[in-house]
């Protein structure tokens, strides 16, 4: 039986019967207690099953095979998973110390010194995970986030344009690139994507993120008859107080007054950032697994 | 080398995740072990349908019987895009063929129909299609006599099916009353969002309404609201824990208890559960006013007044099993001067209610000293109400100075709410005990007093003004008020002999604060010895002999008169 429990465990754990994998590994480890395999088998199973003793195996199987990049990166999973972000940045960075081309210790590494405040090397780490595998989605969304939170508004931007490029249907991605491309007065690349968002996020209700997002742009570039046209469209798919206010507002630039109380500038630029961020986290919330 | 796993499966997933709350990144597996809470701010996240079942359900227990249930594009309705497109997208996308499902499961053994809707289809969005699974789960709840567990997570109606997903509100709403009416026990289950139609039918129709911490819950959205009445809108506002503040759910539970409490819920509530009363050992209660020690009415009234005196709460926790507490009026506010929930004595579920004052400042002050606004009587109703509907005998304990004088309390109708109560009370067709165990603060105390059985502890008063309130009035002098309270006859053995108090609940020496076990073992036997005699007495006797009871106040040759004078000069 023992000879074969390794094979047989991994055969198991591929076809995700966890627990079969995880009595037939431990099995195993009575008979040979220190072999690898079965360790490493027992403690992702438990990994996998969220017991508590994962941690264990997998210390066990570093302690055992400490050039082993795959096993740091293993015991790094687990004590993240419990939420010893600590430990689990330094077994993430044994991992990658023995295999730098490994992109997912690279990435988890990352997010771990992130999370212990260290943003300058968590976003190294993450642009170094990307130049490795540029289609990961997971890992440019991760950068954008890091980059969104530390100000980076033009790194930002070069990133979600990296995933509009691999996912071109990507809704948060260009929502970003709308917004950033507001904020940093890329008006032109602001309008494409808001035009973009339009066709694309097709969530009810939505379309007036968008058209809120155009009619910016348009106030931005003092456009006020283009404003005007987009702000009397927007009412026909949103007639809520924003909507009406932005008209209003641009009623009054273009012919002096609108019969209508109006709210200042900066007042309906607080607004629609709120909206933008509101409209941000939607889609964020979404991809949730 | 042989194939080994070489990490975790999680290698090329998402594995990082950014809480929306507190804009930290969780690694996904300790998100999930967590139940989707996050570890650092507790921020609930969304959870998808199968997963939420998952979390609440005994495993493989699900029985599904929704399958042939989708939307019908009866309208043939498009917006920029086909409905049928829409659809057609929502369903590969969720794999679902609609926005719920129902079927039968367990929890903990105890069994349920389920109906849970889903969110990530089309936002939850109530057509036709989850308008039938409802009123289905509904209708087979009522078959087969099933509690129903309905989870909620809707947007509100789905505008593509126009007037008929309107007419799913009615439609619902008709199912559910039929539960109601059978007395068959609907919980819902609010979760992060619920909105509009839904929220508006259906899901605010339970006999319990949970809600997730911080979920979003109202009829229109916050943005609608604020856009239209341009004002800032309070912080929380529509949050769970915003609407149990206004009395419209019972409970705001963390992901993590919702499963054993939605098993001890349904534990109360199973049918067949037993008449067995618990085994008592405290002293009797006391019928012969001449056993009674005589002490000075002021005396009485500090004792009763004693901050130490045992809570309600305190009480609870003495005499009954398994308490949970239900709160709201489900119309204004949750009021915290008068508690009230499900409780175990013995086998039998019963339905307990009292003012609760507390014992430091910082708590009488958060109990109101326990006085109660209008939508704490009304909260008590709704939960006498409720006992009636399931056949649960009421216990209330009454301990306060009075309702709460206030304009508020005014503008909300004080008067009305007592009244209400008073008239409720007297024909719910379910026995009542009644036991003042402090102050019984005239009609705020008889609100909760209307009962087949009413008793007072040893040192407790009832009176129907307070003495300082009678003795400024009368005696034009609010210093005069132990006279007043010898004259009012306020006193446990005053009330026996006059026939107020069915019984006097014995206290420990020097009063129930000084051993408040020795006191609620006394409480414990009195409502134990009532509840024995009133078990099993049909509907008709008990409204009968309740109607004597309080009939039989002041009629002619029928009230017993007190000799002697106790007033002062």
């Amino acid at each position: 039986m023992n000879g074969d429990a390794v094979p047989q465990a991994q055969a198991y754990y591929t076809a995700g019967n966890f627990r079969q994998c995880r009595q037939v590994a431990l099995q195993g480890l009575t008979e040979r207690p220190d072999d690898v395999h079965l360790l490493r088998l027992a403690g992702s199973a438990a990994l996998e099953l969220d017991l508590d003793d994962a941690v264990t195996y997998l210390q066990r199987v570093a302690d055992l095979a400490p050039e082993d990049a795959d096993a740091w990166r293993g015991l790094g999973t687990a004590l993240a998973n419990e939420g010893r972000t600590q430990d689990a940045a330094a077994a993430f960075q044994r991992a990658v110390d023995l295999d730098p081309d490994d992109h997912a210790a690279l990435v988890d590494l990352g997010h771990a010194l992130y999370i212990l405040g260290q943003e300058s090397e968590a976003i190294s780490l993450l642009v170094r995970a990307a130049e490795r595998e540029p289609g990961n989605i997971a890992t440019l969304r991760g950068l954008v986030e890091m980059y969104l939170e530390t100000d980076r508004l033009p790194l930002a931007l070069v990133t979600a344009r990296k995933i509009v490029h691999w996912q071109p249907d990507d809704v948060l991605a260009t929502v970003d690139i709308a917004d950033l491309s507001l904020t940093l007065g890329n008006l032109n690349d602001a309008v494409d994507a808001y035009n973009r968002l339009r066709q694309i996020d097709t969530e009810p209700l939505h379309e007036v993120y968008a058209y809120h997002g155009t009619i910016q742009t348009e106030m931005q570039r003092e456009q006020w008859r283009r404003a005007l046209d987009l702000a009397v469209d927007a009412t026909r798919v949103a007639r809520d107080d924003l909507t009406t206010q932005l008209l209003a507002f641009i009623i009054v630039k273009v012919f002096g007054s609108s019969g209508h109380p109006t709210l200042t500038r900066a007042e309906l630029d607080a607004a629609l950032i709120a909206e933008h961020a509101e409209h941000r986290r939607l889609h964020s919330q979404a991809l949730v697994p | 080398m042989q194939d080994v796993a070489a990490s975790p499966r999680v290698e090329d997933e998402t594995r990082w995740v950014k809480c929306p709350s507190c804009d930290g990144f969780v690694y996904i597996k300790r998100l999930q072990r967590n139940l989707k809470v996050c570890p650092e701010c507790n921020h609930h996240f969304r959870v998808p349908i199968r997963e939420r079942l998952v979390q609440l359900l005994d495993a493989d227990s699900l029985v599904e019987a929704s399958g042939d249930i989708e939307a019908v594009d009866a309208l043939g309705f498009a917006d920029t895009r086909p409905y049928v497109v829409r659809l057609a997208d929502a369903r590969r996308q969720t794999g679902d063929r609609e926005g719920a499902l129902y079927g039968t499961a367990t929890i903990g053994g105890l069994p349920i129909v389920v109906a849970a809707m889903n969110f990530g289809f089309m936002g939850g969005s109530m057509g036709a299609a989850v308008g039938e699974v409802v009123t289905r789960a509904a209708e087979s709840a009522l078959s087969t006599r099933t509690p129903l567990l309905l989870i909620a997570a809707s947007g509100g109606a789905r505008m593509q099916e126009g007037c008929l997903s309107l007419m799913q509100m009615a439609k619902t709403s008709q199912a559910i009353a039929r539960l109601h009416e059978a007395g068959v026990l609907y919980l819902c289950l609010l979760t992060d969002p619920t909105y509009g139609g839904v929220s508006a039918s259906y899901a605010t129709q339970g006999d319990i309404l949970i809600a997730e911490p911080s979920a979003l819950i109202g009829f229109a959205g916050p943005r609608v609201i604020a856009q239209t009445i341009r004002q800032k809108l309070p912080e929380k506002f529509q949050t769970a824990e915003f609407l149990m503040d206004h009395g419209m759910v019972d409970l705001v539970e963390p992901r993590e208890n919702l499963r054993h409490l939605i098993r001890k819920i349904l534990s109360f509530h199973q049918e067949g559960r037993g008449q067995q009363l618990p085994a008592v050992e405290g002293q009797k209660a006391i019928t012969d006013p001449a056993s009674l020690p005589e002490c000075e009415p002021w005396e009485t009234v500090e004792l009763a007044r004693n901050v130490n005196r045992p809570t309600v709460l305190e009480y609870v926790g003495y005499i009954f099993d398994d308490f949970q507490e239900l709160r709201g009026d489900r119309l204004f506010a949750e009021d915290a001067a008068i508690v009230g929930g499900l409780a175990s004595l013995g086998d039998v579920t019963v339905m307990v209610i009292g003012h609760h004052k507390g014992h430091t400042t910082n708590e009488m002050i958060e109990r109101n000293f326990g006085m109660p606004n209008p939508e704490g009587y009304r909260k008590a109703l709704r939960l006498m109400q409720y006992a009636a509907r399931f056949g649960m005998p009421i216990v209330t304990l009454v301990d306060t100075p009075g309702a709460y004088p206030g304009i508020g309390a005014e503008e909300r109708g004080q008067s009305l709410a007592i009244a209400q109560s008073i008239m409720e009370m007297s024909r719910l067709p379910v026995p009542i005990v009644t036991v003042v165990t402090g102050e019984g603060g005239s009609g705020g105390a008889l609100a909760l007093a209307v009962g087949d059985r009413v008793l007072m502890m040893e040192n407790a008063y009832y009176s129907v003004i307070s003495p300082e309130g009678c003795a400024a009035i009368l005696w034009k002098n609010a210093a005069a008020a132990p006279t007043a309270a010898a004259a009012l006859r306020l006193t446990a053995p005053d009330l026996l002999r006059l026939g107020i108090m069915d019984a006097v609940i014995p206290e420990p020496e020097g009063g129930a604060h000084l051993d408040a076990m020795a006191a609620a073992a006394n409480l414990k036997t009195a409502i134990v010895g009532c509840l024995s005699e009133l078990l099993g007495t049909s509907r008709e006797d008990l409204l009968d002999r309740r109607y004597r009871r309080f009939r039989a106040f002041g009629a002619p040759e029928r009230q017993p008169v007190l000799s002697g004078t106790r007033a002062g000069s």
